[in-house]
């Protein structure tokens, strides 16, 4: 098994990692009046890599564990591996929901053929027209620090897990609907996250496919093995387990404190876990929108705040942009236009996450009984994905990683 | 499968019918917006009528070149078809369908053309792309699959619905005053300018540039370029670059980049980039003396 890791790691590693590597040497070796023998070499990542590694690696695992049994059909299991809507972005999909799905018979059916197509033009307008068209606003803030105040950049900070969920949440709705259309389930990758009370809830709603590989396959073998030290085995696990994210996005030190961000929350989260329900049971809490309301913004600002480490490229920048939001005031740079479309495009998301958070057999349009609704509520998606989406080739986030 | 399809076919049916007649309202909106960009770029590609002077460009033309002053002290007739924005391919197009109807003698562009991407705003030339050949033309060459989107009719108003219902109207021939607006400028004097942008100038932006001078040289217009005055210090590559293209082209520089007459006094700014009202009487002053020393007037 670990002979096979080490060969699977191994592309992924090469391309994502051997650069920076290769340039701390260099510049560090340089700086001391000496030579890295290997000049300085940039690769383009394979688009996906990160993706079928995992999917890879879960199935190589989940043989050696005898969760599966090892696939005789080379073909079958490249399939697995390439299946190409899942290729790019995920979900990061697993063996034992894959395989025997696509050793099953499968046949075109005209319900799967309509759900999927219902799943893709909703991810298409999350991703066209809320995504995109935040990024155009939030791109402008990001790309160009230095001209922005730290009041348009904290705004332009709390949208961006909005473009985020727009655009990775959009990508899987598509994958997830193509897959539907050949007839295959594949896993949720989003749950609505805005509506997580904590920081736990969160990452049990955001790109679920990811963190259930690294639940399954890092944190529960590490909480396993330091269960020893308890409550304290239990961080350390999350630490590790995150910091790994974090370097799977991108080996940079941005993404490092991203994934020590997201492990210190967690952390803090589980230490004081018991205390939180005692306090929420003795006040009573639990059903109290007051409450409710200020752990969803909570969470949303923590989870935005850890973002700025995603987004941009250096660890210098994240640094400007903390120190600009607490230091530099000043009027908000404000593109109404783009500003507008994008909320239109969000409050339209928001209330139908909210109708499936909380009212899930009611106000149904995609799938309600009535024709003439469900038709209406199709053209009128269709209608703001062409009047305004942004349909000049926007990139997915996550093909970076 | 054949309810399936049959659905699907009703669909795309209701799809292409609402579209069509959305398309149609939203169309008939567009030509009567109250917008002065999209005024401008409806006047320039639907309703031009002949003209002495031009202006074209974007918002640092729109804000400074006062038409109706020129006509009012010149005899000269002008128009500002400025639209905040927009970029050189779409000067270009609108160059060449002003050039359909009748040449002007005169036309100012701005050298901010440069620094900007010649696609901005491209988009604003879409409701023209089905019976305008230049338009089509400029589309085409760059966006080739823009094509199959604007078969549907609601595409060409992507992005304008709330431009297309904007009430409000300064428009004055083209030209749109700003008030004063002192309070994002530092109070030092001389004015301690902030770093601008770094700004780049792209081959395809150049090119065009070039290319929209010459055509209006060879048609005899006489081109002026008005490099505007900016509260912000911009990069020396990009300065050295525009410099030398300006040179190239066939046209009369109008150079305030660094004219500290106007840069001393922010009192005539609205912003950084951008002359308020009496920034532009002043700017329109000049110009006017230009062309008396062109005897374009006496």
């Amino acid at each position: 098994m670990y002979i096979n890791l080490f060969l699977i790691f191994l592309p992924l590693f090469f391309f994502k990692y051997f650069t920076p590597i290769n340039d701390a040497i260099f510049n560090m070796l340089d700086a001391n009046g000496m030579r890295w023998p290997l000049p300085k070499i940039s690769f383009l990542l394979p688009v996906g890599i990160s993706y079928y590694t995992f999917m890879a690696v879960g199935y190589t695992i989940d043989v050696h564990n005898e969760e599966i049994e090892s696939e005789k059909n080379i073909g079958i299991v490249a399939l697995f591996i390439s299946f190409f809507p899942l290729i790019l972005s995920g979900p990061i999909e697993r063996a034992s929901n894959m395989i025997p799905q696509f050793k099953s018979d499968l046949k075109l059916n005209p319900l799967n053929i309509s759900t999927g197509l219902k799943l893709m033009l909703w991810g298409y307008f999350m991703k066209l027209v809320v995504a995109d068209r935040l990024g155009i606003y939030i791109d402008a803030v990001f790309s160009n620090l230095d001209n922005h105040n730290g009041n348009t950049i904290l705004f332009g900070t709390m949208l961006y897990p909005i473009q985020l969920y727009g655009d990775l949440g959009g990508y899987s709705l598509i994958a997830i609907g193509v897959s539907k259309i050949l007839g295959l389930d594949v896993m949720q990758n989003f749950n609505r996250p805005f509506f997580a009370t904590s920081m736990a809830e969160f990452w049990r709603r955001w790109h679920i496919s990811l963190i259930k590989w690294l639940t399954d396959y890092v944190y529960t073998p590490l909480a396993f093995n330091f269960r020893k030290y308890g409550m304290w085995g239990i961080v350390i696990a999350l630490m590790v387990t995150f910091i790994l994210s974090g370097i799977w996005h991108e080996g940079t030190l941005n993404f490092v404190v991203w994934g020590v961000l997201q492990g210190i929350f967690l952390s803090v989260e589980a230490l004081l876990n018991k205390r939180r329900s005692k306090f929420v049971s003795k006040f009573n809490l639990k059903s109290n929108i007051v409450y409710i309301l200020f752990s969803i913004a909570s969470t949303y600002f923590l989870f935005a705040t850890s973002e700025v480490f995603g987004k941009v490229a250096t660890f210098d920048q994240s640094l400007t942009v903390f120190d600009k939001i607490i230091n530099e005031r000043g009027g908000l740079y404000l593109d109404m236009t783009t500003l507008a479309y994008g909320f239109i495009g969000f409050i339209i998301l928001m209330m139908s996450d909210f109708r499936d958070e909380y009212f899930p057999k009611k106000l149904l349009f995609f799938e309600n009984k009535n024709i003439v609704v469900r038709f209406a509520s199709y053209i009128f998606i269709s209608l703001m994905i062409l009047w305004i989406g942004i349909l000049n080739g926007g990139q997915f986030i996550y093909f970076q990683f | 499968m054949k309810l399936l399809a049959g659905k699907l076919v009703l669909f795309l049916g209701l799809f292409i019918l609402s579209d069509f007649l959305l398309g149609t309202f939203v169309g008939d909106l567009h030509l009567d917006t109250n917008n002065i960009n999209l005024q401008n770029a409806n006047y320039g590609f639907l309703d031009y009528e002949e003209k002495d002077v031009l202006f074209m460009g974007a918002s640092e033309i729109s804000h400074t070149f006062i038409s109706n002053k020129l006509t009012k002290e010149t005899g000269l007739s002008s128009y500002n078809l400025a639209s905040d924005g927009c970029g050189i391919l779409y000067q270009y197009a609108l160059l060449n369908t002003i050039l359909d109807k009748q040449a002007p003698k005169i036309i100012v562009i701005s050298s901010d053309l440069l620094h900007d991407d010649g696609y901005d705003y491209l988009t604003r030339i879409y409701p023209y792309y089905e019976d305008n050949a230049h338009v089509k033309e400029v589309v085409d060459e760059f966006y080739d699959r823009e094509k199959y989107k604007l078969l549907l009719n609601g595409y060409e108003y992507n992005s304008q619905i709330i431009r297309i219902l904007d009430g409000r109207s300064q428009n004055q021939n083209g030209y749109v005053p700003l008030p004063p607006k002192t309070k994002l400028i530092s109070n030092t004097k001389p004015p301690k300018l902030p770093q601008g942008e770094n700004y780049n100038i792209s081959e395809v932006t150049e090119t065009y540039f070039i290319k929209f001078t010459n055509l209006a040289a060879e048609k005899g217009i006489k081109v002026y370029v008005y490099v505007p005055p900016y509260l912000e210090i911009r990069n020396e590559e990009y300065d050295s670059k525009l410099m030398s293209i300006l040179k190239k082209s066939k046209a009369k520089i109008m150079n305030y980049s660094r004219d500290t007459t106007l840069l001393n006094k922010r009192h005539l700014f609205n912003d950084r980039l951008h002359l308020n009202h009496d920034g532009a009487e002043i700017i329109m002053d000049d110009f006017i003396e230009i062309l008396r020393e062109d005897k374009f007037i006496n």
